[in-house]
């Protein structure tokens, strides 16, 4: 391939395992309608049902929202301190440790890795206690995926790692080619910073980098947020630099839309961390010389082109 | 004014790593990332609430040289790693976006 260079992936762990930690959400993992005890119930009933269901850890719930978590160790308090005729309210612990529904379950990998806790409740965003989760439970739900994935992996998998050729231009100086996967809310903006590196090493205009950051870092925020993970390809040619990013779907029904200022399809947690805010594409046209977005079911590409001349001339 | 007058001011290091004492030009106080990443100047400090790691993502690659994290919100371990990892100074405060801003903006004159 001439002057290609050496092609260069985010993340090197095997493609099904990683799109299973980030696509199942907790909620398809957890354990909906767990055992519960109310805040003025007696630690006698909470005992009984720890002992009778084998469970170490028991949510305390007051209407429908979660009000704290009782553990073993405070069933030993209450024995240790107190009588059994006591309300758990006076023993259960408040501080609790919780995960949303709809977080990807790398969330919840995380939390049982940081936290010594065996169990955690799930909550919706009305703060209602909908399950519980234990490390077997993410275990299961992640295999199960794999199994699906595997089924459509080999397709997929050649369609993303190999470059179409018709996408390399003879004249061009650095090529790269990264995947990025669906949810990676862990490693997002770790290909515009490569990126960034590049262009810098090669003393690029400040003023031009800005711009390759801010459309390779959208295009790169939508392949994590929307897309179900995709590649995104940068090319530095001798006048301009090319970002083209291609993805496995569900694509963009609404193309206008998606371009307009404000117009967002993000749910509500990923709009709690900063996304969605509706200004991704529409950023990265304005700081485009050229803009090309097609989308279909079967996914989306967007082309971009930035001039590395007197920017003067450019509309910007 | 200096990364370090942010303490001056009242504001908790949550870096604890040495860093340059870099100057601050600018200020911006956003919370829609998309937004930060396509106005805030470089050499400035970003005042916000997002307290995650994407955050630093993003105030690296616009040159955000501190980040102020408002409203008490608690800041993850991994926030302050990626920090102390791409020299972004991280603090806390108690204040609002805009206390902190009016006091920031105060102290550049």
């Amino acid at each position: 391939m001439g002057s290609v260079n050496n092609l260069l992936f985010v993340n090197d762990s095997h493609e099904v395992i990683l799109e299973s930690i980030y696509t199942v959400r907790v909620k398809e993992a957890m354990n909906s309608n767990p055992m519960h005890v109310a805040p003025e119930d007696t630690m006698r009933t909470a005992k009984n049902i720890m002992k009778e269901n084998g469970l170490s850890g028991l949510p305390v719930v007051d209407g429908a929202r979660l009000a704290g978590i009782l553990s073993l160790y405070d069933i030993m308090a209450c024995y240790d301190n107190g009588s059994m005729d006591d309300k758990v309210s006076k023993y259960m612990s408040r501080d609790v440790i919780l995960l949303e529904e709809d977080m990807p379950i790398s969330f919840a990998i995380n939390y049982f890795n940081k936290f010594k806790f065996r169990r955690f409740p799930v909550i919706n965003k009305n703060k209602e206690l909908t399950g519980m989760i234990t490390a077997r439970d993410l275990t299961a739900a992640m295999l199960n995926n794999i199994n699906k994935q595997l089924q459509k992996y080999d397709k997929l998998n050649m369609r993303l790692s190999d470059p179409d050729p018709a996408d390399i231009r003879s004249d061009t100086v650095i090529y790269r080619q990264f995947i990025v996967h669906k949810y990676d809310f862990e490693n997002a903006g770790k290909v515009t910073s490569e990126i960034k590196k590049i262009l810098k090493e090669r003393g690029i205009k400040q003023s031009i980098i800005r711009r390759v950051s801010i459309a390779a870092y959208e295009l790169e925020i939508n392949l994590v947020v929307h897309s179900d993970g995709g590649v995104l390809i940068f090319q530095l040619l001798p006048d301009a630099i090319m970002i083209k990013t291609q993805d496995k779907g569900p694509g963009i029904p609404d193309l206008e839309k998606a371009l307009t200022d404000g117009f967002s399809t993000a749910s509500e947690w990923i709009r709690s961390q900063g996304f969605g805010a509706g200004m991704g594409l529409p950023n990265v046209k304005r700081v485009s010389n050229d803009f090309q977005i097609s989308s279909d079911i079967t996914g989306t590409e967007v082309k971009i082109k930035i001039n590395l001349g007197n920017e003067e001339d450019e509309s910007k | 004014m200096k990364v370090s007058d942010l303490e001056a001011l009242g504001y908790t290091r949550e870096t604890k790593k040495e860093m340059e004492d870099y100057e601050i030009k600018a200020g911006y106080t956003g919370d829609l990332l998309s937004d930060v990443m396509a106005n805030a100047p470089s050499d400035s400090v970003l005042i916000t609430i997002q307290a995650h790691k994407n955050t630093i993502a993003v105030a690296t690659l616009a040159g955000i040289r501190a980040i102020l994290v408002c409203n008490k919100r608690a800041i993850p371990s991994d926030m302050i790693e990626a920090a102390e990892d791409n020299d972004v100074a991280l603090f806390k405060t108690a204040e609002t976006q805009f206390e902190a801003s009016a006091k920031v903006a105060k102290m550049m004159g």
